[in-house]
């Protein structure tokens, strides 16, 4: 009942973001109709490094107590975030063409996500190449905390050096230059919404797929064992 | 600024993110599906054995 209750609202809230982006916003400053891209970018970037906390937190509770359920709780949220991160890299990549004029350039923050994503894909290929259960949580935690270091340096990195090419935060108190029309601020909202419901909903989700899967093992090995 | 004024950039942008997630969820549904009959399977069997 929760997930289809969370299902429904995720769907009004996306039809509500398209309206937003394609009708509602207007153009961004000297990016014309492309600047669009970042009502859907940005969102989509934000929960990549929000949804490192849940794998972080997951991690480090296995750690102390090794109960298994927070293994779980972390390897799917570790899931969610590699989609999160693949699409930001895809969606930065077609903002970048058309504005800078190439598809990736080597500056901090693209390669500070780039080794986001890269640390996440090696948790899953250690997790895939280790049989033993827990094994593979104790190890794969170590990764799982790593990536925790990169997102933090990975929000700051625009913000502590000059030499880059991604834009500057457009949501910064301590800038009065910052800022933003209300119109996109507005659009930004609701697709920031609509995102972070869409992905708590692929996360219940998961997590309920993740459950089955533990009782197949519990039960294969309760099979094997008779 | 004749690209920057092109809406294909934001349906190309559009289709990657729900091509995206379609493949992702799609595949989520499939395990979930193979899963649970393996789970019925396996109850199966242990009821029978304990018979």
């Amino acid at each position: 009942m929760r997930t289809q209750i969370l299902g429904i609202l995720t769907l009004i809230a996306m039809l509500a973001t398209f309206y937003a982006v394609f009708i509602y916003a207007p153009d961004i400053k000297d990016q014309g109709v492309t600047g669009r891209i970042v009502l859907i970018h940005v969102p989509i970037a934000i929960l990549g490094l929000l949804f490192v906390v849940p794998v972080f937190v997951g991690n480090i509770l296995y750690l102390i107590k090794r109960d298994l359920k927070f293994d779980r709780f972390a390897s799917c949220a570790a899931e969610i975030t590699v989609l999160l991160i693949s699409l930001t890299l895809a969606t930065g990549m077609i903002w970048a063409k058309p504005i800078w004029g190439d598809w990736w350039v080597w500056d901090p923050r693209l390669t500070l996500e780039l080794i986001l994503w890269l640390t996440l894909v090696g948790y899953f290929m250690l997790r895939a190449y280790l049989p033993d259960r827990e094994k593979k949580a104790k190890l794969s935690s170590v990764l799982g905390i790593l990536a925790m270091i990169n997102a933090p340096i990975n929000y700051m990195v625009i913000r502590i050096t000059d030499r880059t090419q991604h834009p500057q935060p457009i949501i910064a108190p301590s800038d009065p230059n910052a800022g933003m029309a209300p119109e996109i601020a507005n659009a930004m909202m609701i697709s920031f919404i609509a995102f972070t419901l869409l992905f708590v909903y692929l996360f219940d989700r998961r997590l309920k797929v993740a459950k089955i899967e533990d009782e197949v093992d519990r039960l294969e090995s309760v099979v094997l064992a008779q | 600024m004749s690209s920057m004024n092109s809406l294909s950039w934001l349906y190309a942008i559009c289709t990657v993110v729900f091509v995206g997630l379609f493949i992702y969820t799609w595949m989520m549904s499939s395990r979930q599906k193979r899963l649970e009959e393996k789970l019925d399977q396996l109850r199966a069997q242990l009821k029978e054995t304990n018979r």
